[in-house]
């Protein structure tokens, strides 16, 4: 399956390049794991370092405070809040991504973090509470000594206390004792407990202010001094040399691994280069395997122009000799139309022979009847005369005479009794009927092939049916009847020799469908052929239909085509409706055929009245006879 | 005295006017015409007519089909188609089915057409009528050569009739009581060598069979042998074989021809009916089987006219009108047919 | 370790003794070791930033319904404040603690009573998001101000990235960095001109110094380097008054018990102009604030004239505002 995967172009392609891309990702890739960048670390040390430098100045700044040797806390401020800043940006830089590999450094970082704001809040107390105990510490010997003074006469024991308590807490302010603490505290409470007796309302308020100040330094003391030992023993510097140590380990691996990806790298580069050194080989020699081949093309190229001149020109051979045939086929074909035509008129002719016959049979006949009829009267004459003579001789009371004149009664009897005058006449009628219908015959023969008129004129339509009728009346005598349903027609332009030629193809083809039907039964029936015509659209039609056999599905397809004849062998051309449906094109008329099998068919032409252009005989319309 | 019956049918009136009119002096004759084929047969099966003639294009039912009703109904009615249409299939079928005395063409001669109506009828009066007396003269003569001419005796005796003459079994039956009596095939070109190969095939085991290849060798089996049925094959040369038929039922009408044509030829076909009563005539292509009924039915009737040889009158033929010059073989003919038929007699 | 501090601890004691029983006034020695710095005269500010910083200090838009600018509770015209106890937000809302004043905000080294903003910039974004004071955010400050095409071109002159609140705040804090009140009386005083405060005020000057407010209120802005509890000797619960969560002070931002009540110690400068004074604006004079500051952080008395004093000090702690002059 994979073979047929890369077998297809479209894949092909996109493998290829999907190939390329990756190629070139890797190598991107690799390249940039080689770079490292330098700078971010470079600057976050610089800010720890700055930091860490910061860090040693805040020290300094606070134990100048404690020492008393800065004058305000603005210094120890702008350091705090500069270190603030500075640890804002280490936040923010690499160090506190939370990338896989921070991770090994975040703990040290947290630890920095965690110094450096513990420091802070120990030196914000710290501040707060060294303002305090410095006021407290600068305020009680001020107030210590007057107010002993005062109470000296009238309260001594709170005096005395009072001078234990400040001796105890000079002492506790230099030397931070704890005894010294406890002892203050409670010299604080003795005196708390005497504080009553005191009457001076003033005195009472200095004593009160006296120990909440003894109280206050009593606490803040330690406090200070603890706030102090956070501040310098904070731990961040160890915390940031940690922090260092471990970021520049880290990116001493980093740098490492970035040098063998250097050498992957390299490694890659120099793969990818030999193998596009092999590809642009491959490619220099298909380039001279394509220039090769085209040179080859070009030679037979010009080969194929050669034989195609050649080509060209037994070609034009060819067609010249294909064309001699053509015309020859063609003048045999005419020939042959010519001869069938022939063979068709002899049939006609035939028929119409036949046709002729019959009256020249009867009046051939009767001339001899009428000779022999005229024999007897002329011997009737003569024994007439004979008779007379003898009467003349002999008189009419002769025996002789008497004899002779009961001969003649006799026979003039016989020729009335057997009636010689009548039958004469109708003999002769028959033969004037006779030499009538030849006449006509003859006639619509001519007006049937009008071999004198081959141009387009003005022809009655019903003339010329009436006239193929009676050309056709010997093939349709005894097989059908003609019935006719005629309506005003006006004369058409046409050739009426090829339009009598169509309509006797017609009749005839409906006779012979009729006959057709007549054999397929025991008891011949007389058909029917059905002529119509009427007009419509500028148009006559003549519809011819028949009661014959019908067409079927198979001949209505090729009854037009030329020499298709459904008769037997010498009996039909297959001429006929060709050269039918070829007048009638010629015409630039219409035919239309409609049949039911066994019931019959119906043939309708259509012609144009007038015909506008078609002035000239066409050559190829035949204007002989012709039955198909 | 009787006088005979004829019968004239034909669609158009007037040619039975003319017909009627012609034969009105001829005393002979009771004159029937009728319109219709219907009515003819009527008419024949209602009396007995000599002779029948009829048009062969009538309305509903063709001259040769009425005819051969009319021999299936009255075979010894003597049957004449009277047309002016030669449709080459009415002839033929008036041939081989209608069995015709005579085949004429409009416009008739009313002499010949008397003279043919005489003969025919005369025929017709040995089997229907009484003999008639050959010593009834009449104003003209009309009494035919052929009682002159030849010996054939003239019996008194009535015949029966049978109505199926020809038999339509295809089975070969030994009809010919003798076994001499053999069939001649005239094969005088290389085309009808089919027709003698099948001859042999079919017919060598039960009757001699003769091939002839010229008027030479047609003389000699002729005047040697037996010949009950003669297959001529008209191809080239037909000119010649027709008259050899014509003249071979003239001389010794006790054979059969069957005329197998190359094509069909009207002239050809009437000249052999009317004055060679060919038997049958078949066109190419002939099946097998038809040319083998043919034949069979052929030697059936030669059979029949064997035992009864006044059926032979019913073939008198015309005299021969050769178009050709009178070819040296003829005389020779003559005379060996004239040797045979003595012999015959004998 | 202990032992090294403990000596430091007494060494350093006993010269602060020595120093202590000397004469305190000692005015005519100004040095750089007063506890109280000048404020200096010039601020390293760029102009164009401060110019829009100041737009942006006076624009209303910076608040939800556009009545209430940076202006309206610090008053430029009015100290920095707006001298009331408490200032009044949108829609009329009273605050809860008393607006500290601009002026000088930038040496302060936390911004807020309570300290939870470390720089101007920070703060500014504290008022503009308090439902209580402008009641907005950026969004729709930058929504506002966007449509605003001197805005739009300015920022846009100014910062890569334009209008965005980092800007705004950034603007603002480099504006108010502007609002210096430098060359006050004292200042001048300090800088040598031994006429330039009255001897009241001289004498205020040195009862600040040992009566020992200058413990907490030192440094360049008297005050705004350290925080402290409020209530040192005189706790705030002892107070019959309730306690508010403005009152807990940075505790609300490390929420460390020791850090309740604790505050920013606020600058002096400008107290002249800033009444009432402190986160709950509970003292409504100097005098009042002073009286206070003794009880609660001093733990002392001071007879009136002491009191009287200091308040003259304070009151020539006020400087001229510098961007009335234009900048430098």
């Amino acid at each position: 399956m994979l073979g047929q995967i890369t077998r297809s172009p479209k894949t092909k392609t996109f493998l290829i390049s999907t190939l390329i891309l990756c190629a070139i990702s890797s190598l991107g890739f690799l390249y940039f794991k080689t770079k490292i960048n330098i700078n971010t670390y470079n600057e976050t040390t610089a800010q720890i370092r700055a930091l860490s430098q910061l860090d040693e100045a805040w020290n300094v700044e606070v134990l100048k405070s404690s020492a008393n040797l800065s004058h305000n806390y603005d210094n120890i401020s702008k350091l705090s809040s500069k270190s603030r800043q500075l640890k804002q940006n280490i936040l923010s830089s690499e160090l506190n991504k939370k990338s896989q590999d921070m991770k090994i450094l975040k703990n040290s970082l947290d630890h920095y973090i965690k110094f450096l704001n513990e420091k802070e809040v120990q030196t914000e107390y710290y501040k707060s509470s060294e303002a305090i105990l410095r006021n407290s510490e600068r305020f009680l010997p001020e107030i210590i000594e007057h107010t002993i003074d005062n109470i000296r006469s009238s309260n001594p024991d709170i005096a005395s206390d009072l001078s234990k308590l400040k001796s105890k807490i000079y002492n506790y302010i230099l030397f931070s004792d704890k005894a010294d603490r406890m002892l203050s505290y409670k010299t604080i409470a003795r005196i708390k407990s005497k504080i009553k007796f005191i009457e001076k309302e003033e005195i009472r308020l200095s004593i009160s202010n006296i120990l909440s100040h003894v109280e206050v330094i009593l606490e803040l003391k330690p406090k200070l001094e603890e706030y102090l030992n956070n501040i310098i023993l904070s731990g961040t510097h160890q915390a940031s040399s940690r922090l260092l140590d471990n970021y520049s380990s880290h990116y001493g691996l980093l740098i490492k691994e970035a040098a063998n990806y250097r050498l992957a790298l390299l490694v890659y580069s120099a793969a990818l280069l030999v193998t596009l050194l092999f590809l642009a080989n491959k490619l220099r020699l298909s380039y001279i395997k394509i220039n090769h081949s085209n040179k080859k093309l070009q030679s037979v190229n010009f080969k194929l122009k050669d034989l195609n001149d050649n080509l060209e020109h037994k070609v034009k051979e060819r067609t010249n000799t294909l064309s001699k045939t053509l015309n020859q086929l063609k003048n045999s074909q005419m020939q042959l139309v010519q001869s069938a035509k022939m063979a068709a008129m002899g049939q006609m002719v035939a028929g119409i022979a036949h046709e002729i016959n019959t009256p020249l049979g009867y009046i051939n006949g009767n001339v001899e009847t009428i000779e022999c009829f005229f024999s007897k009267i002329f011997q009737l004459i003569s024994q007439i005369s004979e008779t007379l003579v003898l009467i003349d001789k002999n008189g009419f009371n002769t025996f002789q005479t008497q004899q002779a004149i009961k001969h003649l009664t006799k026979q003039i009897k016989t020729i009335q009794e057997e009636e010689y005058e009548p039958q004469v006449k109708e003999l002769i009628a028959d033969m004037q009927y006779g030499l009538n219908h030849i006449d006509d015959i003859v006639i619509n023969l001519k007006n049937f092939s009008r071999m004198d008129r081959a141009e387009f004129s003005k022809f009655d339509l019903h003339q010329g049916i009436e006239s193929t009728l009676k050309v056709a009346h010997n093939s349709t005598k005894n097989t059908c009847q003609i019935v006719k349903e005629y309506s005003d027609l006006p004369k058409i332009e046409c050739i009426s020799s090829q339009i009598n030629q169509v309509l006797l193809n017609l009749i005839i083809n409906a006779c012979d469908a009729i006959n057709e039907t007549n054999n397929k039964i025991e008891k011949k029936r007389m058909g029917l052929i059905k002529i119509k015509t009427f007009c419509k659209n500028s148009h006559v039609f003549i519809e011819v239909q028949d009661s014959g056999c019908g067409i079927d599905e198979v001949t209505l397809k090729r009854m037009f085509d030329p020499f298709y004849t459904t008769k037997d062998v010498g009996k039909g051309t297959g001429l006929g409706l060709s050269i039918t449906s070829k007048i009638i094109k010629n015409h630039k008329g219409t035919l239309r055929v409609t049949s039911k099998l066994g019931i019959g068919s119906k043939f309708t032409i259509g012609l144009p009245i007038h015909q506008s252009n078609n002035i000239h005989q066409n050559k190829s319309s035949e204007p002989l006879l012709l039955v198909g | 005295m009787n006088k005979s019956k004829i019968l004239f049918v034909d669609d158009e009136k007037r040619i039975l006017r003319s017909l009627d009119a012609a034969f009105k002096f001829e005393d002979e004759f009771e004159v029937y015409t009728s319109n219709s084929a219907e009515e003819a047969l009527r008419l024949v099966k209602g009396d007995q007519f000599h002779v029948i003639i009829s048009d062969q294009r009538m309305p509903e039912v063709t001259g040769v089909e009425l005819l051969e009703k009319v021999r299936e109904v009255s075979p010894n009615t003597m049957r004449i188609l009277l047309t002016g249409y030669a449709d080459m299939d009415a002839i033929i079928s008036s041939i081989n089915e209608g069995e015709v005395f005579r085949y004429i063409t409009k416009p008739w001669n009313n002499k010949e057409l008397k003279d043919t109506v005489y003969q025919a009828s005369r025929i017709a009066s040995q089997y229907l009528n009484e003999a008639t007396p050959l010593s009834k003269t009449k104003k003209e003569d009309h009494t035919p050569d052929f009682i002159k001419g030849t010996e054939i005796p003239i019996l008194s005796d009535p015949l029966e009739i049978s109505a199926n003459v020809i038999t339509q079994d295809n089975t070969n039956i030994n009809i010919c009581e003798s076994l001499q009596e053999g069939i001649l095939v005239l094969e005088f070109d290389e085309k009808a060598k089919s027709i003698s190969e099948f001859v042999k095939t079919e017919y060598e085991s039960q009757y001699p069979i003769s091939i002839a290849h010229n008027m030479d060798q047609t003389i000699e089996s002729l005047s040697q042998k037996k010949i009950a049925v003669v297959v001529a094959c008209l191809g080239t040369g037909r000119g010649e074989i027709s008259t050899l038929l014509k003249l071979l039922k003239k001389e010794y009408p006790l054979a059969n021809t069957l005329a197998v044509a190359d094509r069909a030829d009207a002239d050809e076909a009437i000249a052999l009916i009317n004055q060679g009563q060919v038997y049958r005539y078949l066109p190419k292509p002939v099946s097998k089987g038809r040319l083998k009924l043919s034949i069979n039915s052929a030697l059936v009737y030669y059979n029949k006219c064997k035992q009864n040889p006044t059926l032979l009158a019913r073939h008198f033929v015309e005299s021969v009108q050769s178009e050709q010059e009178p070819s040296p073989w003829l005389d020779r003919f003559v005379s060996a047919m004239s040797k045979l038929t003595r012999r015959k007699v004998d | 370790m202990k032992k090294n501090i403990k000596k430091n601890n007494f060494f350093y004691f006993s010269i602060t003794l020595l120093l202590l029983s000397l004469p305190i006034a000692n005015t005519n020695a100004l040095s750089k070791h007063e506890p109280i710095q000048p404020i200096p005269l010039q601020v390293n500010v760029n102009k164009k930033l401060a110019a829009l910083g100041k737009m942006l200090f006076q624009d209303k838009r910076l608040s939800k319904d556009n009545s209430i600018s940076c202006e309206s509770c610090h008053n430029l015209n009015k100290g920095g404040t707006d001298q009331k106890q408490f200032s009044t937000g949108i829609n009329g809302t009273i605050g809860s603690i008393n607006a500290p004043t601009v002026y000088n905000s930038g040496f302060n080294y936390r911004q807020f009573w309570d300290g939870r903003a470390d720089t101007l910039e920070e703060q500014v974004a504290g008022p503009v998001h308090n439902p209580i004071e402008m009641g907005s955010n950026w969004e729709e400050v930058i929504t506002k101000l966007s449509k605003d095409k001197n805005y739009i071109q300015l920022f846009s002159e100014l910062y890569h990235d334009g209008l965005t609140g980092k800007n705004i705040q950034n603007a603002i804090a480099n504006f108010e960095r502007t609002l210096i009140t430098p060359n006050s009386k004292f200042d001048q005083y300090l800088r040598g001109n031994k006429n330039a405060i009255t001897l009241d005020e001289k004498k205020g000057y040195d009862y600040f110094k040992s009566y020992g407010c200058i413990a907490c209120h030192q440094g360049v802005n008297v005050g705004g380097n350290m925080f402290q509890k409020f209530g040192v000797f005189k706790k705030n619960s002892d107070n019959s008054q309730e306690i508010n969560k403005v009152d807990l002070g940075r505790y609300n931002v490390t929420k460390k018990e020791s850090d309740k009540f604790v505050f920013k110690v606020p600058s002096l400068r400008m107290v002249s102009q800033t009444a009432p004074y402190f986160h709950d604006g509970s003292a409504k004079t100097l005098r009042e604030a002073v009286d206070m500051m003794f009880e609660y952080q001093l733990g002392r008395q001071a007879p009136d004239h002491v009191k009287d004093a200091i308040v003259k000090f304070l009151i020539s702690l006020a400087g001229t505002t510098l961007y009335q002059k234009g900048d430098q």
